[in-house]
Protein backbone atom coordinates (compact mmCIF):
# COMPACT_ATOMS: atom_id res chain seq x y z
CA UNK A 1 0.00 0.00 0.00
CA UNK A 2 1.37 3.38 -0.96
CA UNK A 3 0.52 4.99 2.39
CA UNK A 4 2.68 2.46 4.25
CA UNK A 5 5.50 2.86 1.71
CA UNK A 6 5.49 6.64 2.12
CA UNK A 7 5.17 6.57 5.90
CA UNK A 8 8.11 4.16 6.19
CA UNK A 9 10.25 6.15 3.73
CA UNK A 10 9.74 9.39 5.66
CA UNK A 11 10.24 7.60 9.00
CA UNK A 12 13.54 6.20 7.72
CA UNK A 13 14.63 9.68 6.68
CA UNK A 14 13.69 11.05 10.10
CA UNK A 15 15.53 8.18 11.81
CA UNK A 16 18.66 8.94 9.80
CA UNK A 17 18.31 12.61 10.66
CA UNK A 18 17.85 11.76 14.35
CA UNK A 19 20.98 9.58 14.23
CA UNK A 20 22.94 12.62 13.12
CA UNK A 21 21.98 14.21 16.46
CA UNK A 22 23.22 11.43 18.71
CA UNK A 23 22.23 12.54 22.20
CA UNK A 24 18.51 13.10 21.51
CA UNK A 25 17.23 9.58 22.21
CA UNK A 26 19.18 9.06 25.44
CA UNK A 27 18.16 12.44 26.83
CA UNK A 28 14.50 11.63 26.03
CA UNK A 29 14.76 8.39 28.09
CA UNK A 30 16.38 10.21 31.00
CA UNK A 31 13.74 13.00 30.95
CA UNK A 32 10.81 10.55 30.81
CA UNK A 33 12.21 8.30 33.56
CA UNK A 34 13.00 11.29 35.75
CA UNK A 35 9.40 12.56 35.63
CA UNK A 36 8.19 9.09 36.68
CA UNK A 37 10.61 9.06 39.62
CA UNK A 38 9.00 12.32 40.72
CA UNK A 39 5.60 10.63 40.57
CA UNK A 40 6.94 7.72 42.65
CA UNK A 41 7.58 10.19 45.47
CA UNK A 42 4.30 12.04 44.89
CA UNK A 43 2.46 8.69 45.13
CA UNK A 44 3.58 8.44 48.76
CA UNK A 45 1.52 11.55 49.51
CA UNK A 46 -1.62 10.35 47.74
CA UNK A 47 -4.02 8.94 50.30
CA UNK A 48 -7.48 9.60 48.94
CA UNK A 49 -10.32 7.91 47.05
CA UNK A 50 -9.45 4.63 45.39
CA UNK A 51 -5.78 5.09 46.32
CA UNK A 52 -6.32 5.51 50.06
CA UNK A 53 -3.63 3.59 51.93
CA UNK A 54 -2.06 2.36 48.68
CA UNK A 55 0.39 4.85 47.19
CA UNK A 56 1.87 2.23 44.85
CA UNK A 57 -1.56 1.86 43.19
CA UNK A 58 -1.47 5.56 42.34
CA UNK A 59 2.07 5.23 40.97
CA UNK A 60 0.94 2.41 38.62
CA UNK A 61 -2.07 4.51 37.63
CA UNK A 62 0.17 7.49 36.82
CA UNK A 63 2.75 5.40 34.93
CA UNK A 64 0.09 4.05 32.55
CA UNK A 65 -1.38 7.54 32.03
CA UNK A 66 1.95 9.29 31.49
CA UNK A 67 3.51 6.69 29.22
CA UNK A 68 0.34 6.41 27.14
CA UNK A 69 0.22 10.19 26.79
CA UNK A 70 3.89 10.17 25.80
CA UNK A 71 3.07 7.75 22.96
CA UNK A 72 0.15 9.85 21.72
CA UNK A 73 1.99 13.15 21.94
CA UNK A 74 4.10 12.62 18.78
CA UNK A 75 0.96 11.68 16.85
CA UNK A 76 -0.74 14.93 17.77
CA UNK A 77 1.93 17.54 18.40
CA UNK A 78 4.63 15.81 16.33
CA UNK A 79 2.64 16.10 13.12
CA UNK A 80 2.19 19.86 13.32
CA UNK A 81 5.76 20.30 14.59
CA UNK A 82 7.06 18.31 11.62
CA UNK A 83 4.93 20.32 9.22
CA UNK A 84 6.36 23.49 10.73
CA UNK A 85 9.86 22.01 10.52
CA UNK A 86 9.40 21.23 6.81
CA UNK A 87 8.05 24.76 6.32
CA UNK A 88 10.97 26.49 8.04
CA UNK A 89 13.58 24.13 6.58
CA UNK A 90 12.27 24.77 3.06
CA UNK A 91 11.21 21.23 2.13
CA UNK A 92 7.43 21.63 2.48
CA UNK A 93 6.88 23.06 -1.00
CA UNK A 94 8.93 20.29 -2.61
CA UNK A 95 7.04 17.64 -0.63
CA UNK A 96 3.79 19.19 -1.85
CA UNK A 97 4.97 18.71 -5.44
CA UNK A 98 5.37 14.96 -4.92
CA UNK A 99 2.90 12.44 -6.39
CA UNK A 100 1.19 11.54 -3.11
CA UNK A 101 -2.05 12.38 -1.38
CA UNK A 102 -1.55 15.07 1.22
CA UNK A 103 -3.05 12.94 4.01
CA UNK A 104 -0.19 10.46 3.44
CA UNK A 105 2.26 13.29 4.04
CA UNK A 106 0.40 14.20 7.23
CA UNK A 107 0.52 10.62 8.49
CA UNK A 108 4.18 10.26 7.57
CA UNK A 109 5.19 13.35 9.56
CA UNK A 110 4.42 11.66 12.88
CA UNK A 111 5.65 8.15 12.03
CA UNK A 112 9.21 8.31 13.33
CA UNK A 113 8.20 10.21 16.47
CA UNK A 114 5.59 7.54 17.18
CA UNK A 115 7.98 4.65 16.70
CA UNK A 116 10.59 6.36 18.85
CA UNK A 117 8.10 7.12 21.61
CA UNK A 118 6.87 3.51 21.67
CA UNK A 119 10.40 2.15 22.01
CA UNK A 120 11.11 4.77 24.64
CA UNK A 121 7.90 3.90 26.55
CA UNK A 122 8.85 0.22 26.70
CA UNK A 123 12.35 1.06 27.97
CA UNK A 124 11.01 3.46 30.60
CA UNK A 125 8.33 0.93 31.60
CA UNK A 126 11.03 -1.66 32.27
CA UNK A 127 13.01 0.90 34.27
CA UNK A 128 9.97 1.60 36.49
CA UNK A 129 9.58 -2.04 37.59
CA UNK A 130 12.31 -1.83 40.27
CA UNK A 131 10.65 1.27 41.72
CA UNK A 132 7.17 -0.22 42.09
CA UNK A 133 5.43 -0.68 38.73
CA UNK A 134 3.74 -4.00 37.97
CA UNK A 135 0.84 -5.30 35.90
CA UNK A 136 -1.59 -8.16 36.39
CA UNK A 137 -2.94 -10.42 33.62
CA UNK A 138 -2.42 -7.98 30.77
CA UNK A 139 -5.00 -8.35 27.99
CA UNK A 140 -2.61 -7.86 25.07
CA UNK A 141 -5.19 -7.72 22.22
CA UNK A 142 -7.11 -4.98 24.03
CA UNK A 143 -3.92 -3.02 24.74
CA UNK A 144 -2.92 -3.27 21.05
CA UNK A 145 -6.41 -2.24 19.90
CA UNK A 146 -6.50 0.75 22.25
CA UNK A 147 -3.03 1.91 21.23
CA UNK A 148 -3.73 1.58 17.48
CA UNK A 149 -7.12 3.29 17.65
CA UNK A 150 -5.78 6.08 19.86
CA UNK A 151 -2.84 6.67 17.51
CA UNK A 152 -5.25 6.99 14.58
CA UNK A 153 -7.46 9.44 16.48
CA UNK A 154 -4.57 11.57 17.68
CA UNK A 155 -2.94 11.45 14.24
CA UNK A 156 -6.16 13.05 13.02
CA UNK A 157 -5.75 15.77 15.65
CA UNK A 158 -2.16 16.15 14.45
CA UNK A 159 -3.28 16.50 10.84
CA UNK A 160 -5.65 19.29 11.87
CA UNK A 161 -2.70 20.97 13.60
CA UNK A 162 -0.57 20.54 10.46
CA UNK A 163 -3.39 22.12 8.45
CA UNK A 164 -3.19 25.16 10.75
CA UNK A 165 0.57 25.32 10.26
CA UNK A 166 0.17 25.23 6.48
CA UNK A 167 -2.42 28.00 6.46
CA UNK A 168 -1.28 30.33 9.27
CA UNK A 169 2.29 29.09 9.96
CA UNK A 170 1.35 28.25 13.55
CA UNK A 171 -0.39 25.26 15.09
CA UNK A 172 1.86 23.26 17.40
CA UNK A 173 1.17 25.53 20.38
CA UNK A 174 -2.59 25.27 19.84
CA UNK A 175 -2.43 21.48 19.55
CA UNK A 176 -0.17 21.25 22.62
CA UNK A 177 -2.63 23.39 24.60
CA UNK A 178 -5.58 21.26 23.48
CA UNK A 179 -3.69 18.08 24.35
CA UNK A 180 -2.88 19.42 27.81
CA UNK A 181 -6.58 20.13 28.45
CA UNK A 182 -7.55 16.71 27.10
CA UNK A 183 -4.97 15.09 29.41
CA UNK A 184 -6.39 16.80 32.50
CA UNK A 185 -10.06 16.09 31.79
CA UNK A 186 -9.43 12.51 30.63
CA UNK A 187 -7.79 11.20 33.75
CA UNK A 188 -4.19 10.84 32.64
CA UNK A 189 -2.87 11.61 36.14
CA UNK A 190 -5.90 11.27 38.41
CA UNK A 191 -9.32 9.61 38.21
CA UNK A 192 -12.06 11.50 36.37
CA UNK A 193 -14.24 10.93 39.45
CA UNK A 194 -12.12 13.52 41.29
CA UNK A 195 -13.15 16.24 38.80
CA UNK A 196 -16.13 18.60 39.28
CA UNK A 197 -19.28 17.18 37.73
CA UNK A 198 -19.28 19.58 34.77
CA UNK A 199 -15.71 18.59 33.88
CA UNK A 200 -16.68 14.95 34.21
CA UNK A 201 -19.30 15.64 31.55
CA UNK A 202 -16.62 17.23 29.36
CA UNK A 203 -14.37 14.22 29.87
CA UNK A 204 -16.98 12.01 28.15
CA UNK A 205 -16.29 13.98 24.95
CA UNK A 206 -12.61 13.11 25.01
CA UNK A 207 -11.43 9.91 23.29
CA UNK A 208 -8.53 9.73 25.73
CA UNK A 209 -11.01 9.07 28.58
CA UNK A 210 -12.19 5.86 26.91
CA UNK A 211 -8.67 4.88 25.86
CA UNK A 212 -7.30 5.25 29.40
CA UNK A 213 -10.28 3.44 30.94
CA UNK A 214 -9.77 0.49 28.62
CA UNK A 215 -6.01 0.51 28.98
CA UNK A 216 -6.02 0.57 32.77
CA UNK A 217 -8.69 -2.11 32.90
CA UNK A 218 -6.58 -4.26 30.56
CA UNK A 219 -3.32 -3.79 32.45
CA UNK A 220 -4.06 -3.07 36.11
CA UNK A 221 -7.56 -4.17 37.01
CA UNK A 222 -7.86 -7.69 35.58
CA UNK A 223 -11.32 -6.96 34.14
CA UNK A 224 -13.36 -9.38 31.98
CA UNK A 225 -13.24 -8.69 28.20
CA UNK A 226 -16.86 -7.50 28.12
CA UNK A 227 -15.92 -4.47 30.21
CA UNK A 228 -13.81 -3.06 27.36
CA UNK A 229 -16.42 -3.38 24.62
CA UNK A 230 -18.09 0.00 25.08
CA UNK A 231 -14.76 1.87 25.31
CA UNK A 232 -13.43 0.16 22.17
CA UNK A 233 -16.62 0.87 20.20
CA UNK A 234 -16.44 4.55 21.14
CA UNK A 235 -12.79 4.67 20.04
CA UNK A 236 -13.67 3.01 16.71
CA UNK A 237 -16.37 5.66 16.22
CA UNK A 238 -13.94 8.51 16.97
CA UNK A 239 -11.38 7.04 14.52
CA UNK A 240 -13.93 6.52 11.74
CA UNK A 241 -15.06 10.15 11.97
CA UNK A 242 -11.83 11.97 12.77
CA UNK A 243 -9.50 10.49 10.14
CA UNK A 244 -11.58 11.33 7.01
CA UNK A 245 -12.40 14.77 8.44
CA UNK A 246 -8.71 15.49 9.09
CA UNK A 247 -7.78 14.28 5.59
CA UNK A 248 -10.29 16.71 4.11
CA UNK A 249 -9.10 19.57 6.35
CA UNK A 250 -5.44 18.95 5.42
CA UNK A 251 -6.24 18.84 1.70
CA UNK A 252 -8.21 22.10 2.03
CA UNK A 253 -5.28 23.70 3.88
CA UNK A 254 -2.91 22.81 1.04
CA UNK A 255 -5.38 24.26 -1.47
CA UNK A 256 -5.65 27.51 0.48
CA UNK A 257 -1.84 27.78 0.65
CA UNK A 258 -1.60 27.02 -3.09
CA UNK A 259 -4.12 29.74 -3.84
CA UNK A 260 -2.24 32.24 -1.65
CA UNK A 261 1.16 31.03 -2.88
CA UNK A 262 2.39 30.57 0.69
CA UNK A 263 3.68 26.99 0.68
CA UNK A 264 7.24 28.28 0.54
CA UNK A 265 6.82 31.04 3.13
CA UNK A 266 7.21 30.77 6.88
CA UNK B 1 -21.11 2.91 -8.52
CA UNK B 2 -21.52 4.03 -12.13
CA UNK B 3 -21.22 7.67 -11.17
CA UNK B 4 -18.07 6.91 -9.15
CA UNK B 5 -16.52 5.17 -12.18
CA UNK B 6 -17.52 8.09 -14.38
CA UNK B 7 -15.95 10.53 -11.96
CA UNK B 8 -12.71 8.50 -11.91
CA UNK B 9 -12.65 8.41 -15.72
CA UNK B 10 -13.14 12.18 -15.86
CA UNK B 11 -10.27 12.66 -13.41
CA UNK B 12 -7.92 10.47 -15.45
CA UNK B 13 -9.00 11.83 -18.87
CA UNK B 14 -6.08 13.41 -20.62
CA UNK B 15 -5.95 16.16 -23.22
CA UNK B 16 -3.78 15.74 -26.33
CA UNK B 17 -0.31 15.25 -24.82
CA UNK B 18 1.53 16.42 -27.97
CA UNK B 19 2.53 19.42 -25.90
CA UNK B 20 4.33 18.68 -22.67
CA UNK B 21 3.35 22.10 -21.38
CA UNK B 22 0.31 24.08 -22.51
CA UNK B 23 -0.46 27.31 -20.64
CA UNK B 24 -3.31 29.50 -21.89
CA UNK B 25 -4.39 32.88 -20.50
CA UNK B 26 -3.11 32.44 -16.97
CA UNK B 27 -3.43 35.24 -14.45
CA UNK B 28 -2.10 35.14 -10.91
CA UNK B 29 -2.17 37.78 -8.22
CA UNK B 30 -0.21 37.25 -5.01
CA UNK B 31 -0.38 39.58 -2.00
CA UNK B 32 -2.16 42.21 -4.06
CA UNK B 33 0.35 42.23 -6.92
CA UNK B 34 -0.44 40.74 -10.31
CA UNK B 35 2.44 38.36 -11.04
CA UNK B 36 1.18 36.71 -14.24
CA UNK B 37 -0.87 38.56 -16.83
CA UNK B 38 -2.61 36.51 -19.53
CA UNK B 39 0.45 34.27 -19.70
CA UNK B 40 0.59 31.75 -22.56
CA UNK B 41 3.29 29.15 -23.15
CA UNK B 42 3.41 26.02 -25.28
CA UNK B 43 6.32 23.61 -25.12
CA UNK B 44 6.00 20.61 -27.45
CA UNK B 45 7.11 17.17 -26.32
CA UNK B 46 10.77 16.43 -27.00
CA UNK B 47 11.95 20.03 -26.88
CA UNK B 48 14.06 22.15 -24.57
CA UNK B 49 12.49 25.52 -23.85
CA UNK B 50 14.38 28.23 -22.03
CA UNK B 51 12.64 31.17 -20.38
CA UNK B 52 14.47 34.24 -19.17
CA UNK B 53 13.21 37.20 -17.25
CA UNK B 54 14.25 39.73 -14.68
CA UNK B 55 13.81 39.15 -10.95
CA UNK B 56 10.13 39.29 -10.06
CA UNK B 57 8.99 38.88 -13.68
CA UNK B 58 6.91 35.81 -12.80
CA UNK B 59 9.21 32.95 -13.86
CA UNK B 60 9.19 31.10 -10.57
CA UNK B 61 5.45 31.58 -10.10
CA UNK B 62 4.88 29.97 -13.49
CA UNK B 63 7.08 26.98 -12.54
CA UNK B 64 5.21 26.67 -9.26
CA UNK B 65 1.89 26.66 -11.10
CA UNK B 66 3.20 23.95 -13.45
CA UNK B 67 4.26 21.99 -10.34
CA UNK B 68 0.79 22.32 -8.71
CA UNK B 69 2.14 24.11 -5.62
CA UNK B 70 0.54 27.42 -6.64
CA UNK B 71 -2.93 27.60 -8.20
CA UNK B 72 -3.70 29.89 -11.15
CA UNK B 73 -6.49 32.44 -10.59
CA UNK B 74 -7.76 32.08 -14.15
CA UNK B 75 -6.69 30.33 -17.33
CA UNK B 76 -5.88 26.75 -18.26
CA UNK B 77 -2.66 24.90 -17.52
CA UNK B 78 -1.97 21.43 -18.90
CA UNK B 79 1.14 19.45 -18.07
CA UNK B 80 1.66 16.22 -20.00
CA UNK B 81 -1.98 16.57 -21.03
CA UNK B 82 -3.28 16.82 -17.45
CA UNK B 83 -4.96 19.85 -15.89
CA UNK B 84 -3.07 21.25 -12.88
CA UNK B 85 -6.30 22.03 -11.05
CA UNK B 86 -8.50 18.98 -11.60
CA UNK B 87 -5.77 16.36 -12.21
CA UNK B 88 -3.05 17.57 -9.86
CA UNK B 89 -1.95 14.09 -8.78
CA UNK B 90 -1.45 12.99 -12.41
CA UNK B 91 0.49 16.20 -13.08
CA UNK B 92 2.73 15.52 -10.09
CA UNK B 93 3.33 11.98 -11.39
CA UNK B 94 4.39 13.47 -14.75
CA UNK B 95 6.91 16.04 -13.58
CA UNK B 96 10.40 16.24 -12.18
CA UNK B 97 11.05 19.65 -10.70
CA UNK B 98 14.01 21.51 -9.29
CA UNK B 99 12.99 24.68 -7.47
CA UNK B 100 15.45 27.52 -6.95
CA UNK B 101 15.81 26.52 -3.32
CA UNK B 102 18.69 24.36 -2.15
CA UNK B 103 16.95 24.09 1.23
CA UNK B 104 14.43 21.77 -0.45
CA UNK B 105 16.96 18.98 0.13
CA UNK B 106 17.33 17.26 3.48
CA UNK B 107 20.74 18.47 4.63
CA UNK B 108 21.36 16.05 7.53
CA UNK B 109 21.33 12.97 5.28
CA UNK B 110 23.43 12.21 2.22
CA UNK B 111 22.73 12.50 -1.51
CA UNK B 112 21.85 8.83 -2.01
CA UNK B 113 19.52 8.92 1.00
CA UNK B 114 17.78 12.00 -0.41
CA UNK B 115 17.32 10.25 -3.74
CA UNK B 116 16.13 7.07 -2.02
CA UNK B 117 13.50 9.02 -0.07
CA UNK B 118 12.02 10.77 -3.09
CA UNK B 119 12.25 7.63 -5.23
CA UNK B 120 10.26 5.69 -2.67
CA UNK B 121 7.70 8.46 -2.33
CA UNK B 122 7.27 8.33 -6.11
CA UNK B 123 6.71 4.57 -5.90
CA UNK B 124 9.96 3.33 -7.45
CA UNK B 125 11.41 0.01 -6.36
CA UNK B 126 14.60 0.17 -4.30
CA UNK B 127 16.66 -1.58 -7.01
CA UNK B 128 15.49 0.90 -9.65
CA UNK B 129 16.18 3.83 -7.33
CA UNK B 130 19.71 2.69 -6.63
CA UNK B 131 20.48 2.00 -10.31
CA UNK B 132 19.21 5.42 -11.37
CA UNK B 133 20.76 7.21 -8.41
CA UNK B 134 24.19 5.74 -9.12
CA UNK B 135 23.89 6.66 -12.82
CA UNK B 136 22.75 10.24 -12.10
CA UNK B 137 25.36 10.82 -9.42
CA UNK B 138 27.97 9.62 -11.90
CA UNK B 139 26.60 11.73 -14.79
CA UNK B 140 26.52 14.83 -12.60
CA UNK B 141 29.98 14.19 -11.13
CA UNK B 142 28.73 13.96 -7.55
CA UNK B 143 30.36 10.64 -6.70
CA UNK B 144 33.02 12.17 -4.46
CA UNK B 145 30.50 13.87 -2.17
CA UNK B 146 27.41 11.67 -2.52
CA UNK B 147 27.94 9.69 0.68
CA UNK B 148 28.52 12.73 2.91
CA UNK B 149 25.82 14.91 4.41
CA UNK B 150 24.22 17.37 1.97
CA UNK B 151 25.15 20.12 4.46
CA UNK B 152 28.80 19.56 3.54
CA UNK B 153 28.22 20.04 -0.19
CA UNK B 154 28.91 23.26 -2.07
CA UNK B 155 26.05 25.25 -3.59
CA UNK B 156 26.89 23.95 -7.06
CA UNK B 157 26.92 20.34 -5.84
CA UNK B 158 23.55 20.79 -4.14
CA UNK B 159 22.24 22.33 -7.34
CA UNK B 160 23.30 19.26 -9.30
CA UNK B 161 21.76 16.99 -6.68
CA UNK B 162 18.44 18.82 -7.05
CA UNK B 163 18.59 18.19 -10.79
CA UNK B 164 19.39 14.52 -10.15
CA UNK B 165 16.34 14.35 -7.89
CA UNK B 166 14.19 15.92 -10.60
CA UNK B 167 15.34 13.33 -13.13
CA UNK B 168 15.16 10.30 -10.82
CA UNK B 169 11.64 9.23 -11.81
CA UNK B 170 12.38 9.66 -15.53
CA UNK B 171 9.53 12.19 -15.75
CA UNK B 172 7.76 13.20 -18.96
CA UNK B 173 8.15 16.90 -18.11
CA UNK B 174 11.26 18.37 -16.49
CA UNK B 175 10.99 21.80 -14.84
CA UNK B 176 14.24 23.46 -13.78
CA UNK B 177 14.07 26.80 -11.99
CA UNK B 178 17.44 28.55 -12.04
CA UNK B 179 19.43 25.29 -12.25
CA UNK B 180 22.73 27.04 -13.01
CA UNK B 181 23.23 28.73 -9.64
CA UNK B 182 26.71 28.11 -8.33
CA UNK B 183 27.74 25.92 -11.25
CA UNK B 184 31.19 26.19 -12.78
CA UNK B 185 31.73 25.86 -16.54
CA UNK B 186 32.11 22.09 -16.35
CA UNK B 187 28.99 21.72 -14.21
CA UNK B 188 27.03 23.88 -16.62
CA UNK B 189 28.07 21.81 -19.63
CA UNK B 190 27.30 18.55 -17.82
CA UNK B 191 23.85 19.79 -16.93
CA UNK B 192 23.11 21.01 -20.44
CA UNK B 193 24.19 17.69 -21.98
CA UNK B 194 21.97 15.88 -19.53
CA UNK B 195 18.80 17.88 -20.26
CA UNK B 196 19.46 17.79 -24.00
CA UNK B 197 19.71 14.01 -23.92
CA UNK B 198 16.42 13.83 -22.03
CA UNK B 199 14.71 16.04 -24.62
CA UNK B 200 16.05 13.85 -27.43
CA UNK B 201 14.47 10.93 -25.60
CA UNK B 202 11.07 12.62 -25.94
CA UNK B 203 10.89 14.50 -22.66
CA UNK B 204 9.76 18.09 -22.35
CA UNK B 205 12.24 20.39 -20.63
CA UNK B 206 11.58 23.90 -19.37
CA UNK B 207 14.56 25.81 -17.99
CA UNK B 208 13.91 29.10 -16.23
CA UNK B 209 16.76 31.47 -15.45
CA UNK B 210 17.42 35.22 -15.18
CA UNK B 211 19.95 35.19 -18.07
CA UNK B 212 20.02 32.55 -20.76
CA UNK B 213 23.03 33.48 -22.88
CA UNK B 214 24.94 30.45 -21.71
CA UNK B 215 22.16 28.00 -22.49
CA UNK B 216 20.59 29.25 -25.70
CA UNK B 217 22.77 26.79 -27.60
CA UNK B 218 20.65 23.90 -26.39
CA UNK B 219 17.28 25.65 -26.54
CA UNK B 220 14.75 24.60 -29.16
CA UNK B 221 12.53 27.49 -28.07
CA UNK B 222 13.29 30.57 -26.05
CA UNK B 223 10.92 32.86 -24.23
CA UNK B 224 11.18 36.03 -22.24
CA UNK B 225 8.77 36.86 -19.46
CA UNK B 226 8.18 40.56 -18.75
CA UNK B 227 5.70 41.88 -16.24
CA UNK B 228 4.03 38.51 -16.06
CA UNK B 229 3.53 38.17 -19.80
CA UNK B 230 5.41 35.58 -21.85
CA UNK B 231 6.99 36.70 -25.14
CA UNK B 232 8.66 34.57 -27.77
CA UNK B 233 12.42 34.96 -28.15
CA UNK B 234 14.89 36.65 -25.88
CA UNK B 235 16.06 39.95 -27.30
CA UNK B 236 19.78 40.57 -27.43
CA UNK B 237 20.75 37.10 -26.36
CA UNK B 238 21.76 35.64 -29.69
CA UNK B 239 18.75 33.40 -29.74
CA UNK B 240 18.11 31.35 -32.82
CA UNK B 241 14.72 31.93 -34.51
CA UNK B 242 11.88 30.35 -32.64
CA UNK B 243 8.41 29.44 -33.85
CA UNK B 244 5.53 31.72 -33.01
CA UNK B 245 3.19 30.74 -30.26
CA UNK B 246 0.12 29.01 -31.62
Amino acid sequence: MSVIRIVLAVAKKDFRTALSYRVGFISAIVASFWSLIAFRFISKLVNTGEFAGNGVAYFRYAVVGLLFASILEPAAIGTSASARGEQVQGTLEYMASQPVRRIYLGLSWSAYGLLQSMVLAVIVLLLTIPIGFSVTNVNVPVVVAVVVLSILIFAAVGNAGAALVIVVQQGSVIVAGALSIIGVVSGALFPVSELPSWLQAVSRLSPLTYALDALRSATLANQPPTSYTEDLLVLVGFALVSLPVSAWVLERAFRVAQQRGTLSTF
Amino acid sequence: MTSERGSRQRRSRRADPANGIDVQGVNKTLRGRQILRDACLVVPRGTVAVMEGDNGAGKTTLVRILSTVVSPDTGRVLVNGYDVMSQALQVRRSIGVSFANERSLYWRINAFQNLELFGKIAGLKKKVIMERAVALVDELHLGRVATGQVSRMSTGQRQRLMVARALLTDPAVILLDEPFRGLDEEGLQTLLELVTSRARAGKTVLIVAPLIDAVTGVADRTYRIEGGTVRVGAPGSGVRPVPELP
